[in-house]
């Protein structure tokens, strides 16, 4: 079920916050209630990391990760490395990289599976990539834009891409990535949709201004109903066992 | 050699039918009486195609079968897939890369589209892999580059008509050395002075020792790249890897470019940190590179040919030494024929499948189309300058029989005297400021409205007004004799005007002359004014002088009148103590 909340009075909660199927990582505020309502969605099931990246809050927008792994860019400090290291599980695995496109969360969008990248990721960090997250990465624009992981976000069970997506490019990216995704808006027209927006297999956070419209078309798409009880006992029995011990 | 008619080939391998294969897979007898081409001839085309195999037929309705069920298609390069692995190594690939950094360049590139097109689908054949590396800049490639590369690559290639009709191709490089040409029947006569040619059977035996090579000793074959600090030396048997080493080294100056050698020879030398790390590096490498060849000794000698790249600079690299590594004469050192990207050991394996391919021609042949639609465009010129001119003819016409109707009296000295369009002994006249000669040519009945070259009549010339008056004065005394308008005379002058001009001019001397006498008794009564003052202040000096004097009098009197009462008062005292 999709949750509507705001971080200090800015509706773009995916640039605070990296919500995947094995951690989520939360920006120090000066407010408890951002910390509060992904506490009170996931504090049962996946470790929330209060942390910063290279003394910003943005987190959301400057790294990328899945249940594998997680990149951050070479502006991370060694005390929030170290931090980020001590607070995920064992098996993710955080790593800094080199990349003058330091923005990653606005270049690579992914989920467990397949990852699309920015045209102009070096080699080498598209290598690191596929060796850290354990994915397969695509070149692709969305929409004509190269900022792909900006206008798309991607779980396990669908995707939503920008609203001016043509209908050939949506059924080409979704034969390639083999996930439904469908075009569509966050914020009440935003076509950002990452950074109104953060997604994982069974649960979702929005922006505050998200209509009920664009709520219905999320909870659809991502499989947000069907998914919530199944994924707690079958894909999460790792994270599970291993918060408890 | 004349050239009739061009004959251009492209390279379309179809991939089900006719797909390149490697010149280690054919059998003995492929090449059996097959005969050297000549490019420069245009020959049509033999038999119809032949009917191909129903197991290619069923592979044919299986591909069409997938497509029609599931598209694995790609929308920004317009490929279609065969399955879901071809279209994921393509969206992997650096074509489908480029293809997206040109589509959201813009719509400018759209046109090199097309050109992409048979770049991908050509070099897709020869199954492109991804390097290593980073690709700052995309690679723009125009239409005429792509057409001129096809061109050179005709010339470097050698075309064989095999006994089933094909045509195929194969690289020269890969059974002649860079110094050997090919002569033709044609060139026959011409050929018997040339050295290093060779005979069309000479080529076509050394293809078959080349195939026979399959099943006796095979040679090795070694390719070698090198170019900007990187090296990567391969030694191939047949289409196995013997052996193979890279190198890669900071050699190339950031963000600007060119080694450091090339900038040190420019002139400056430059001590920064950096210059001297490239500095070793480039000898370092050349070290290695040294090293490796004398070690790869035993692979020279047994190898039948050398494949080599290495553009300017990076020659030193592999023939600049004490040691002459390529001095062995079984061994021939070939360059590569076409370029190639940054030298790895995939690039060095693509390269090397490529040069050993046979490619399967499509014949093309181009009308003279072009060299009509230029003739036409030839003649359409012509027409219109020819109408250019019989529209500039009409004026002067029209402006000469006008003359002639306006004056049909004077029709002989019209013919004499107005040649249209040049200069008269009149315009002379007028431009060198005679009078006199101007008027004698006037009463002598040369004419005013004639023009020069420029289209000037000769008042038009007259740069001093007596010479303009004198036209004037001809035009008062001959006012029916020409057509003063087109003389461009303003109006005539008659004794009159001149008189009553005189009269004005009299007149303004006149004031001019009252007005300078009232300056003049201007001035005097200033000066008269000026010398008053300055008498009035003489006389105000000897005043002064007198009150000056008068002060020092009173001065000096009240001086006198101090001391006589001093003295009075001395004798005051005297007098009373006396009377004491």
């Amino acid at each position: 079920m999709a949750t509507r909340l705001q971080f200090e009075n800015n509706c773009e909660v995916g640039v605070f916050s990296k919500l995947t199927n094995a951690y989520c990582l939360v920006a120090i505020g000066g407010s408890e209630n951002f910390y509060s309502a992904f506490e009170s969605e996931l504090a049962d099931v996946i470790p929330i990391v209060k942390t910063s990246i290279g003394g910003t809050r943005i987190i959301g927008r400057l790294c990328a990760g899945n249940k594998n792994g997680l990149l951050v860019p070479h502006t991370t400090t060694d005390q929030e490395l170290q931090h980020l290291r001590n607070s995920l599980p064992d098996q993710v695995v955080v790593q800094r990289i080199d990349e003058r496109l330091s923005a990653l969360g606005n270049c690579i969008a992914c989920n467990d599976y397949v990852a699309l990248a920015h045209t102009d990721l070096d080699k080498e960090t598209e290598e690191i990539i596929a060796d850290v997250l354990g994915v397969e990465v695509f070149r692709q624009t969305i929409a004509g834009n190269i900022l792909v992981g900006s206008y798309c976000a991607l779980s396990n069970k669908g995707g939503m891409v920008h609203p001016h997506t043509s209908v050939e490019d949506l059924e080409e990216l979704s034969t390639l990535l083999q996930v439904p995704l469908v075009a569509g808006t966050v914020n009440r027209g935003s076509e950002v949709i990452a950074a109104g927006m953060t997604v994982n297999d069974w649960t979702s956070f929005c922006g505050s201004d998200t209509t009920a419209t664009e709520l219905s078309v999320i909870d659809s798409i991502f499989k947000l109903r069907e998914a919530q009880p199944s994924s707690i006992v079958d894909e999460m029995r790792k994270s599970l066992i291993d918060t408890y011990v | 050699m004349a050239t009739t008619g061009a004959a251009a080939t492209t390279e379309i391998g179809n991939p089900e039918y006719k797909q390149p294969r490697s010149i280690f897979d054919l059998t003995a007898d492929f090449f059996d009486s097959c005969r050297l081409s000549n490019p420069s001839e245009t020959q049509s085309a033999f038999g119809p195609p032949k009917t191909f195999d129903p197991e290619e037929a069923e592979e044919d309705k299986s591909s069409k079968d997938g497509v029609i069920l599931d598209r694995w298609t790609c929308n920004t390069c317009k490929i279609e897939f065969l399955s879901l692995q071809d279209q994921r190594y393509h969206f992997k690939s650096d074509i489908h890369r480029l293809n997206i950094k040109l589509s959201v360049a813009g719509k400018a590139i759209l046109k090199e589209e097309d050109v992409d097109e048979l770049t991908s689908e050509s070099v897709q054949d020869y199954d492109v892999s991804s390097i290593s590396g980073s690709e700052d800049e995309a690679e723009t490639r125009p239409p005429s580059f792509h057409f001129d590369a096809q061109k050179g690559i005709d010339k470097k290639k050698l075309f064989f008509r095999l006994q089933s009709g094909d045509k195929v191709s194969i690289w020269k490089c890969l059974i002649m050395d860079d110094a050997e040409s090919v002569s033709f029947e044609n060139d026959r006569g011409v050929s018997v002075d040339c050295c290093g040619s060779l005979v069309e059977n000479e080529v076509t035996e050394r293809l078959r020792n080349l195939i026979r090579e399959n099943k006796d000793d095979r040679q090795m074959r070694v390719v070698l790249l090198a170019s900007g600090g990187h090296f990567a030396g391969t030694v191939f048997n047949g289409k196995s890897v013997v052996a193979h080493k890279t190198f890669h080294r900071y050699v190339v100056r950031a963000k600007a470019g060119k080694k450091q050698s090339t900038k040190d020879a420019s002139g400056r030398s430059i001590h920064s940190a950096g210059a001297s790390l490239r500095r070793y590096n480039e000898l370092a490498l050349k070290k290695d590179i040294q090293e490796l060849l004398a070690s790869w000794k035993p692979y020279f000698d047994g190898a039948a040919c050398v494949f080599v790249h290495a553009p300017s600079s990076s020659r030193q690299l592999l023939f600049n030494g004490g040691k002459p590594y390529f001095s062995s004469q079984n061994c021939a050192v070939r360059n590569v024929p076409f370029t190639i990207r940054r030298p790895t050991f995939k690039e060095s394996q693509r390269i090397y499948n490529q040069l050993t391919q046979i490619a399967h021609v499509t014949e093309e042949i181009f009308v003279n189309r072009p060299e009509v639609t230029k003739a036409n465009t030839v003649v359409q010129t012509h027409n219109e300058d020819s109408g250019k001119t019989s529209r500039k003819e009409e004026p002067d016409e029209t402006s000469s029989s006008n003359i002639i109707l306006e004056e049909p009296n004077r029709i002989e000295e019209d013919i004499e005297d107005g040649v249209t369009g040049t200069s008269t002994a009149l315009h002379e006249a007028a431009k060198s400021g005679d009078c006199e000669r101007v008027m004698e040519f006037l009463e002598e009945g040369m004419d005013p409205c004639a023009k020069d070259e420029r289209g000037r009549t000769p008042y038009m010339l007259a740069n001093e007004k007596e010479v303009r008056n004198t036209f004037r004065r001809f035009m008062a005394l001959n006012l029916e004799k020409w057509n003063w308008h087109d003389a461009k005379v303003p109006s005539p002058l008659t004794k009159e005007m001149e008189e009553s001009q005189a009269a004005k001019q009299a007149e303004k001397d006149a004031k001019q002359k009252a007005r300078t006498k009232e300056l003049k008794k201007l001035r005097k009564a200033r000066e008269k004014k000026a010398q008053a003052e300055a008498a009035q202040a003489e006389k105000e000096k000897p005043i002064s002088k007198v009150e000056e004097v008068r002060r020092a009098m009173a001065a000096q009197r009240e001086k006198r009148a101090a001391a006589a009462e001093r003295r009075m008062a001395s004798l005051n005292i005297q007098s009373s103590s006396s009377t004491s």
